[in-house]
């Protein structure tokens, strides 16, 4: 569990351990939010505070919990909140990120799958941030 | 002018339908009832049938030993852990409405790929999971997530393709009966025999025999995969015990009564709009040789009354709809 993540397009500026991933996605550190969005591809379109507020949140709800929470944020908090994890995640980022450059351009039209599949992705994030939480306090599947 | 994208008439007769709800979509009006119907479908059709769905799909409830029975499905070792939810997601810029039932599950795997357990994703057997632990003899663990069971999709208005909206913009895809690449699928069609203000939505029952050949099939037409043409092809066991003295079917006891409610409760009470601003096409029987009306000759023939005879009755020869008619029959050009 020690392949590195590279973040932005500069790939040396902030290195990650994938075991750390989950938590710097949902991380409270002020700080630390403002570094990855600094190296992100729309660090002038993503609001540090924005992202505090929603992680300190995460970090208290279940999956469910998280998604009802989610989906009730404004459309432009949404947002911000996916860049922003495309910027940390490193699975599917230039996947996830082709389809959010589709989602903020209002001529682009967004298929089913790839809505559904943004969805999914971003669901799956706090989902794996639960698990791996879980298993590091020794609970056991 | 046929844009070519469409393969058949009852693709055509789909999207035309679709774009016409243009002007039926109000997102506020739709979160608001769905949002309201997601309570409902969790205490009354998915929670109380927990012990349905996991023989469906075939997936145990218990997360831990000992298990009473064990599934294993495609080389998902020991499918356990089974979680349902429902789900409602909204993309108020794509005007896209989603409402879901979705399950979670762990399996065991067996590869001799090496997988890291990490936050990367991967798909086993069509599915997105994420592998949570390697245990000794190449097995691994994994988190299959978000898996639809089945969901409802609402998108319009929106720019896109024919193709796209081929399937209607409004519709139910029932992803947990997919045979091979095929996924099963209603549209939702408003009426196009009803020539009366304000236009209803076919309920699941009229979709048989007299729709078959306007937004259904059962000629084994490529790309059309309704449920009942569908399960005519891929006939599969679809129901299961819920208590040692309850069956259910899922399609007569769950699907069914699910599209009917959202057509009544939800969509119905819609089209509360003048009819300048939606204007639903005729549909058009699908005759395999002869060439595809397009939408906009659909809505010019359902609309103009000039075209009927004095009486009110089409040409002879010609096939009707709710007033609406074909000009011309030909062969296509193949």
């Amino acid at each position: 569990m020690s392949y590195p993540i590279k973040i932005g397009r500069k790939p040396n500026i902030i290195t990650i351990q994938s075991t750390e991933a989950h938590h710097e996605m949902f991380t409270t550190d002020i700080e630390r939010i403002k570094q990855f969005i600094a190296v992100s591809d729309y660090p002038d379109k993503i609001d540090p505070y924005v992202i505090l507020k929603i992680n300190k949140k995460a970090v208290k709800l279940s999956k469910q919990e998280f998604r009802y929470y989610f989906g009730d944020l404004d459309e432009d908090e949404q947002i911000m909140m996916y860049l922003y994890e495309s910027t940390v995640d490193s699975g599917s980022r230039r996947r996830i990120n082709k389809i959010i450059k589709k989602l903020i351009d209002p001529d682009q039209p967004c298929t089913e799958k790839e809505l559904i599949d943004l969805m999914h992705w971003e669901s799956g994030n706090h989902s794996y941030y639960l698990t791996m939480s879980a298993i590091e306090r020794g609970e056991i599947i | 002018m046929n844009n070519g994208l469409n393969t058949n008439q009852i693709h055509e007769n789909v999207y035309c339908n679709s774009d016409s709800y243009n002007g039926i979509y109000n997102k506020n009006l739709l979160m608001n009832k769905i949002n309201r119907m997601k309570y409902f479908v969790e205490t009354q059709y998915v929670y109380p049938n927990i012990q349905f769905y996991s023989k469906m799909l075939r997936i145990n409830i218990n997360s831990v030993n000992p298990i009473s029975q064990q599934y294993t499905v495609n080389g998902e070792i020991d499918r356990r852990g089974f979680k349902i939810v429902v789900n409602v997601q909204h993309f108020p810029r794509k005007n896209f409405i989603m409402f879901s039932v979705e399950c979670n599950y762990f399996f065991n795997y067996h590869s001799n790929n090496e997988y890291t357990p990490g936050p990367r994703h991967h798909y086993i057997n069509n599915n997105k999971c994420k592998c949570l632990l390697s245990l000794p003899n190449n097995i691994y663990t994994f988190e299959a997530e978000d898996v639809n069971v089945f969901h409802f999709t609402f998108h319009t208005p929106s720019n896109l393709t024919p193709r796209e909206k081929s399937k209607g913009a409004f519709h139910l895809i029932i992803d947990s009966l997919i045979h091979g690449s095929i996924i099963p699928y209603r549209p939702f069609i408003v009426d196009p025999r009803r020539s009366v203000v304000p236009k209803q939505f076919i309920t699941w029952d009229m979709f048989d025999g007299s729709m078959n050949s306007f937004f259904a099939t059962n000629a084994g037409v490529y790309g059309i995969n309704d449920i009942s043409s569908f399960l005519l092809r891929f006939p599969q066991q679809l129901s299961f015990p819920n208590t040692p003295t309850q069956n259910i079917h899922y399609i007569n006891d769950i699907i069914k009564p699910l599209y009917d409610k959202i057509v009544v409760d939800i969509l119905n009470p819609i089209p509360t709009i003048p009819t300048t601003i939606t204007r639903v096409p005729p549909a058009i029987e699908y005759v395999r040789t002869i060439r595809i009306v397009d939408c906009s000759n659909m809505l010019l023939y359902g609309l103009n009354n000039n075209h009927r005879d004095p009486s009110g009755n089409p040409q002879p020869g010609q096939r009707i709809l709710h007033g609406g008619r074909r000009k011309t029959k030909k062969r296509r050009n193949l």
